[in-house]
């Protein structure tokens, strides 16, 4: 778990050589200047390493470097640290106020301070945390592969944060999804295909709901509309259902070719699905029928969301090959960008500010950052799918 | 004394691979150079049709996956078992030629003379060497085709979650019955065992295993390897279990346990079991009576290491009792000598 600076410096604020950001970097995110450009550690200290030597580059400092890097690491790289073993963390991080929320594989919900990584307290499951997690009003959800949905009383966490600060719900099987919490529900999707719906202070079933699939539920559910929750899994099929009562909107399931595991995005009347075929579909929202004539067809299976980046849906499957997708009709606009890495996690768009000097030279463009497994973060402009960095993945800056 | 070859005329005078140590090593080999070079159809024929009949049985064992693996190997053995219980009574009758192979050993020093005989009688008796290949190729060939699917079915992570979607039939009952359960008594079938039971239950089967199924050993250097690789093979089983997941071990246990029980049914009666259980060159099926053994062994098998100087194995063979080496040998001769 690594916390990047969100907000990278743009315009003049590149030509000052200054951390006018305060976030502890200089000209992060600020584009080459000269013929060469600063990369791995030198991003990290206020000196000008390229310009350094007999022949001097140029007279920026850190230009070239990520727009983001890591202000902490957790697991710390301290004796402490060491003895932690989070195994891998699959689940989004979540924030409010000052702290940070993850569940990794060990099975334990982390608390972490926001500012500098410092561990507030942990809260164990007795078993793998897969999901990430959702939060309302001072308690947080948490679902765990063995099967139970705890509700964490955060205001009864201080250094330590026992069972008893825990309201617990058995769903009697195993939870991979992230549970959602809309208006005074919690929905909880389980592996034995059951969708619960439970009222979000005391956990108990919302009466009236109702809904099981064969097979277990993989996708996170996602509010699609006001009443219209999508959920999805291991049958291959997409449901859209009623929010109070669990019946299904559509005549029939959306029927994709294989399990559906990554997020859904919707945008207006359109759903946007992968499956772990590597189809991209577009589902019309209203009917369940496909938009598209045909989906789109990645090389390799996909687990992370899609992003829709400007007039481009950008999908990247297991392999690390990213593809950009006109949302329209689902054909090709450009790619694949070989990225050459795992990816399971989710893309997230990074919209930088507009350009204000001629100094750099890609300020101004919205970039699509991919997390691969290893640690790298791989930079694409979502209009062409060409890097956005020096690079087109590196190691973030620690 | 003018019949004994010279020491660079003995043939064992250079250490030449039993076929019982080095069949392990080489099937193995044969195994990985098989995946590789076949590579998705490796996947196709048998690791698909492996990961669906194991979703199958955990269906069948009401979804107790630890319990489908036992069903799986307890399957697949006894539908092999007319064949290895074939090759075992092979592996007997090798046993029993011994003593002529011992005297084509006296008879013909040169070795390529040698070899024409001991092939010809092995025709004869019905021996077919590589029937021995049978009883060790089916239990590796599953348990690295095993060691693949589990990392699909009980790898728990979304990473081999993902692995598993391309390799189930699209059969919805299939689909139903994933993610299997992982845990199975004290273990989780995708970790390695946390309390190293596993490893030592391998150990355990695999020397027995090796020890009961061996063929009697012809010369002192085969003797060295049987020994060796009585170690030697648990041990990289071992060390393999030490870091592979549970549902693996678990497998090879059973799939050794009835490897035990099977060659003593075609051994039967001439198990010595004090050989089997006591490390030592001894092979464990013997023809001759027990008690002939135990009186000449505190004479004689306390002997210092064998040298190569003198090759008393050429003259007395792979049976146990003629490996007790005669009270006029090698001491009497190397006292002659200080004189």
């Amino acid at each position: 778990m690594a916390a990047l600076d969100p907000s990278p410096e743009a315009g003049a604020e590149c030509d000052n050589n200054q951390d006018d950001d305060g976030d502890g970097g200089v000209n992060e995110g600020c584009g080459r200047v000269g013929a060469k450009s600063e990369s791995g550690d030198d991003c990290l200290n206020a000196e000008n390493d390229d310009g350094l030597g007999d022949n001097p580059d140029d007279d920026v400092v850190n230009d070239g470097c990520p727009p983001v890097f890591a202000l902490w690491v957790f697991p710390p790289d301290t004796k402490e640290g060491k003895r932690l073993n989070l195994t891998s963390i699959y689940g989004a991080p979540l924030l409010d106020g000052d702290t940070v929320y993850f569940g990794a594989y060990d099975g334990n919900v982390y608390a972490l301070n926001a500012s500098d990584g410092i561990p507030l307290w942990r809260f164990e499951t007795d078993d793998k945390v897969i999901g990430s997690l959702a939060w309302k009003d001072g308690t947080l959800y948490v679902g765990s592969t063995d099967g139970r949905l705890y509700a964490i009383d955060t205001a009864r966490c201080v250094n330590s944060c026992p069972r008893s600060s825990a309201r617990i719900f058995d769903t009697g099987s195993s939870i991979w999804a992230s549970p959602l919490v809309v208006n005074d529900e919690i929905y909880v999707a389980a592996m034995d295909g059951r969708l619960h719906a439970l009222d979000a202070t005391t956990l108990d079933p919302v009466p009236g709901f109702s809904f099981q699939t064969a097979a277990g539920l993989l996708m996170d559910p996602t509010l699609a509309s006001d009443d219209t929750l999508l959920v999805g899994g291991i049958d291959s099929e997409l449901y859209a259902l009623d929010l109070k009562t669990g019946e299904q909107r559509w005549k029939a399931p959306f029927k994709s070719g294989n399990w559906l595991w990554g997020k859904p995005l919707v945008n207006e009347d359109a759903v946007y699905i992968a499956d772990l075929d590597g189809n991209v579909y577009a589902v019309d929202l209203g009917d369940g029928t496909p938009k598209w004539a045909s989906p789109f067809e990645a090389e390799a299976s996909i687990r992370s969301a899609l992003v829709l980046a400007g007039d481009a849906l950008v999908a990247v499957d297991r392999r690390g090959n990213a593809y950009g997708i006109d949302p329209e009709d689902g054909s090709p606009r450009w790619g694949p960008t070989i990225l050459g890495k795992t990816v399971f996690s989710d893309p997230l768009l990074l919209q930088a500010a507009p350009a204000a000097t001629p100094a750099t030279d890609v300020q101004g463009e919205s970039e699509v950052l991919i997390f691969a497994q290893g640690g790298d973060l791989c930079r694409i402009h979502p209009a062409d799918g060409t890097p956005a960095g020096v690079a087109l993945c590196a190691k973030v800056p620690s | 004394m003018s019949q004994r070859p010279s020491p660079a005329e003995v043939p064992t005078a250079r250490p030449r691979p039993s076929a019982g140590a080095i069949l392990p090593i080489f099937l193995i080999a044969v195994v990985g150079i098989v995946e590789v070079a076949t590579g998705r159809a490796f996947t196709v024929l048998l690791i698909d049709p492996l990961v669906n009949a194991l979703v199958i049985l955990d269906i069948i064992v009401f979804g107790q996956f630890g319990l489908a693996i036992l069903l799986f190997t307890v399957l697949l053995r006894v539908i092999t078992l007319p064949l290895t219980i074939n090759t075992y009574r092979s592996m007997k009758s090798m046993q029993a030629i011994q003593p002529k192979i011992q005297e084509i050993d006296k008879k013909y020093k040169d070795p390529k003379r040698r070899n024409e005989e001991r092939a010809k009688l092995m025709k004869e008796s019905g021996f077919n060497p590589l029937g021995c290949l049978f009883p060790m190729l089916i239990q590796i060939v599953p348990f690295f085709a095993l060691f693949r699917a589990m990392r699909y079915l009980v790898g728990g992570s979304p990473e081999s979650v993902v692995g598993l979607s391309e390799h189930l039939y699209r059969f919805s009952f299939l689909h139903e019955a994933v993610p299997v359960n992982q845990h199975f008594l004290w273990l989780d079938l995708g970790q390695p065992d946390p309390i190293f039971m596993i490893p030592i239950l391998v150990f355990v089967t695999t020397y027995v295993t090796q020890k009961m199924t061996s063929t009697s050993a012809t010369t002192p250097q085969q003797q060295q390897q049987q020994q060796m690789m009585s170690w030697m093979m648990p041990m990289m089983f071992v060390v393999f279990t030490l870091n592979a997941p549970s549902g693996v071990g678990i497998y090879w246990v059973a799939s050794s346990v009835f490897s035990i029980f099977s060659s003593y049914y075609v051994y039967g009666r001439t198990l010595n079991w004090k050989q089997i259980l006591l490390p030592g060159p001894a092979p464990a099926a013997t023809p001759e009576p027990r008690a002939k053994r135990v009186r000449e062994a505190p004479k004689t098998q306390a002997a210092e290491p064998e040298s190569e100087e003198e090759p008393p194995a050429q003259e007395d063979g792979g049976d146990p009792s003629a490996r007790v080496r005669p009270a006029h040998g090698k001491r009497r001769g190397k006292r002659k000598n200080r004189r």
